[in-house]
């Protein structure tokens, strides 16, 4: 996105916040959107949280200090409120994360937001087993190509863990590929 | 010049073992890849051309709760007394679980002002605090990010 000091600056402002903010949400709407929908998997969970990220985005656009980029910052708050999200939907229904997640797995196949093949369900099976930062360093890397620097600024994490990481994932989910 | 010299002679490195797993994850992805490379989600028709935000009124500005100064001392100060008894109460290598009975007497045992606890809950501006609507993340973010834990523990 182009010159993403003035829209910034707009935002700080208060006459032109609402417009700027406008601008934003169509510019980084569909981004933030698939990147919540991979670590939630429902589309209504996805749209909620992604209404929950652009309030607390423009609540918070004050505090952007600009020592990262501001796509890095917003999906830093993306990644936070689905994650978040996903925390409190197992507490209201008394399970864990791992049974809330292998219930959205199940309905997935019934879901009519899920258009994948018998190979991407077993996907996304497969990216269910892995823990919860590997499925979204593989998914930022493997459907976003996200560059490992700006990954590192999202999960606040070292490029070089990173990248280990991604490749273990690789590994496991070409295992379970293999075995299913 | 042969390849091994060259790079015997230049000042670069590399991680260890780079070489040695370069390709093995190259081609584990490359593989990969090969056989899925879409997730499958899908959105309702139009979702994103329509999608808009709802700002709930009067969101100017943060919605971090601004706990009053006055308030926020007594409330960092137990939630800072609750963290460091849970952190200094544990008697094993193994964590136990701190019951609500155990709070409740290590707050009495310490002889917290009890009249300090009831103004708590008297003050009207405690409305506008809901303390009962701030989880414990909540309070303990705000500790970690606002305060220094110095500065809270009661004398």
């Amino acid at each position: 996105m182009q010159d993403e000091a003035k829209l910034l600056t707009q935002l700080k402002l208060d006459d032109s916040k609402e417009l700027a903010f406008k601008t934003l949400v169509k510019h980084y709407k569909e981004r933030l959107y698939w990147h919540i929908r991979k670590i939630v998997i429902s589309h209504d969970d996805a749209d909620d949280v992604l209404q929950n990220t652009f309030i607390k985005i423009f609540r918070n656009i004050d505090k952007f200090k600009g020592d990262s980029k501001l796509y890095t910052w917003m999906y830093r708050i993306a990644t936070n409120e689905s994650i978040t999200f996903l925390n409190s939907k197992a507490k209201r229904n008394q399970v864990s994360n791992e049974t809330l997640n292998e219930n959205a797995l199940q309905n997935l196949v019934a879901d009519v937001y899920f258009e994948g093949d018998e190979i991407q369900l077993k996907l996304q099976k497969a990216i269910a087993q892995l823990p919860r930062t590997q499925q979204l360093v593989f998914n930022m890397r493997y459907f976003d190509t996200i560059k490992y620097k700006d990954m590192s600024e999202i999960l606040e994490t070292s490029e070089g863990a990173l990248k280990a990481s991604y490749h273990i994932a690789v590994k496991k989910i070409k295992a379970y590929l293999n075995a299913h | 010049m042969t390849l091994n010299k060259t790079h015997k002679n230049s000042a670069f490195k590399i991680p260890k073992d780079y070489f040695e797993t370069f390709d093995v994850a190259f081609f584990n992805e490359l593989e990969l890849k090969k056989q899925v490379k879409k997730t499958g989600y899908k959105t309702p028709d139009g979702y994103l051309d329509k999608f808009n935000v709802s700002i709930p009124k009067g969101s100017k500005g943060s919605n971090l709760r601004k706990l009053n100064k006055k308030y926020s001392f007594y409330i960092s100060g137990i939630a800072a007394a609750l963290v460091l008894l849970f952190m200094f109460s544990l008697p094993s290598k193994e964590a136990q679980e701190i019951s609500l009975e155990s709070i409740e007497n290590y707050l009495i045992n310490e002889e917290y002002q009890s009249d300090v606890l009831e103004n708590l809950l008297l003050f009207e501006d405690l409305n506008e605090i809901s303390i009962l609507e701030l989880s414990y993340s909540e309070v303990e973010n705000y500790i970690f990010q606002n305060a220094s834990i110095e500065t809270l523990l009661i004398d």
